[in-house]
């Protein structure tokens, strides 16, 4: 648990959950609050206490979701103080985040170590539309879809069409498993053909059950056929070697002479 | 073959794989067999649901026309002095095929498009498949006799041209008998010879 010391004016006139605490509190001469579960943690307070103060930094995908949930948790809204956190970070991510696929996913993935606020928000799932959204509209395998169903093309085509990984295929590898089906049930619903998903599913695997299973390599095979072919040589000779000693052999003449 | 995973990543890698496996497209040939392989390797070893092997096992039976002797060949994973391979699995595949192929050819009288039914071509390739893996299993001395046999029963007629396949997987593995049964008695007549 860190420990900050802040003057108390700026973050009680912004933070309505700060706010609430001190007025709460039984002690008149209240010099510190606890702040547990913030979501983001130290790093995320940091950010809004700096917010409150007016200093500037730079929101990016990587810290919005951070400081949209940290936001949400201490209650900085248009309620406590005009152009407060909570509106900077919507404007954020409907404007500049959520407009891209990469930025949807990066935001979406760092929203994975922020639930449950994350969902509260509507994080979560504007992000996986985004995605989905994005994924349909650039991808030609909706298009496809839709081509052969009008029976427009050669039917070589419309039979067998070789799916291609699309060029988003990869960034979606970094999601967890839940996050990762519901953004393909979600491009599946806007219309994706689930024909067409097999090379993502296929890269998400590949991926994360990498290093469990050694496909089959030819070396231990031809371990195998060696010391088969060994063992058929080596018992050849002691089957020589066996009726030499059973039948007595030289020995036994030997001694009676 | 000793399990070097923990608990909790292993039971994480199960949910995944379950997960991946149910998103998994129903149309033939959007996946490769090799890749259907790998995930039922992966499957066994993590020992997930079974309906989930199961569902696999059925992918690529439909598909089995298309794979490789190394895409049968799954390491089996039991502790005891068992078979290399699991041979259990690649019966129930084979099995499977040989279903799918009865109704192929049913739905092909009855005019049905939908179905997608395999070519005698394809029956020809699959059964030359299984007498390779015949074979290969063949040199494994733990294998059964009956589980030998029941393996060659599987194998179509009419998918062989040459007796050729047949001949020598029985060949191999009437030596293999032949050869660990031998061993026992050599040793056993070494040792008797020295205590005279």
């Amino acid at each position: 648990m860190d420990d900050w010391c802040f003057l108390q004016f700026p973050l009680v006139s912004k933070c309505g959950h700060i706010r609430k605490l001190v007025s709460e509190s039984s002690d008149a001469d209240l010099t510190s609050v606890e702040l547990p579960d913030c979501p983001g943690g130290a790093e995320a307070f940091e950010l809004a206490a700096m917010f409150c103060y007016g200093i500037n930094f730079e929101i990016s995908t990587e810290n919005i979701a951070m400081l949209r949930c940290a936001a949400e948790y201490l209650e900085m809204t248009e309620e406590y103080a005009i152009g407060n956190l909570v509106g900077r970070t919507e404007a954020y991510i409907n404007e500049v985040a959520l407009k891209s696929l990469a930025g949807a996913v990066s935001v979406l993935h760092m929203s994975q170590s922020l639930l449950p606020t994350a969902e509260k928000v509507k994080l979560v799932s504007r992000c996986i539309d985004a995605i989905a959204f994005v994924a349909c509209k650039d991808s030609h395998f909706s298009m496809l879809g839709r081509l052969s169903d009008s029976k427009g093309l050669p039917s070589s085509i419309a039979t067998h069409p070789k799916p291609i990984v699309d060029w988003w295929a990869e960034d979606l590898t970094v999601l967890r498993i839940d996050i990762f089906q519901r953004v393909l049930v979600a491009m599946m619903s806007r219309g994706y053909k689930h024909y067409s998903l097999g090379p993502v599913l296929m890269l998400y695997a590949q991926k994360s059950l990498r290093g469990l299973v050694r496909s089959r390599s030819e070396t231990s095979r031809l371990i195998r056929m060696l010391l088969l072919s060994f063992l058929f040589f080596f018992f050849s000779h002691l089957a020589c070697l066996n009726k030499l000693f059973a039948s007595g052999g030289i020995w036994e003449d030997e001694e009676e002479n | 073959m000793r399990k070097k995973i923990e608990p909790q990543q292993e039971h994480e890698k199960r949910v995944v794989l379950e997960t991946i496996v149910s998103l998994l497209p129903r149309e033939k040939n959007a996946l490769s067999v090799s890749f259907l392989s790998m995930l039922l390797r992966a499957a066994i070893y993590l020992e997930t649901t079974v309906a989930c092997r199961l569902d696999l096992e059925k992918r690529m039976a439909a598909q089995l026309g298309q794979a490789v002797l190394d895409d049968l060949l799954i390491p089996s994973y039991a502790f005891t002095g068992d078979t290399l391979f699991d041979v259990d699995t690649a019966q129930r595949i084979m099995v499977n095929y040989l279903e799918l192929e009865v109704d192929g050819n049913q739905f092909r009288y009855n005019g049905n498009e939908e179905h997608v039914s395999s070519s005698s071509g394809d029956l020809e390739r699959v059964g030359k498949l299984m007498e390779n893996y015949l074979a290969e299993i063949a040199s494994d001395r733990n294998l059964s006799v009956s589980k030998f046999i029941t393996l060659a029963e599987l194998i179509p007629e009419q998918s062989r041209v040459t007796e050729d396949g047949m001949y020598r997987a029985i060949d191999i593995y009437m030596k293999v008998k032949e050869l660990s049964l031998n061993l026992k008695f050599s040793f056993k007549a070494q040792t008797n010879f020295i205590h005279k």
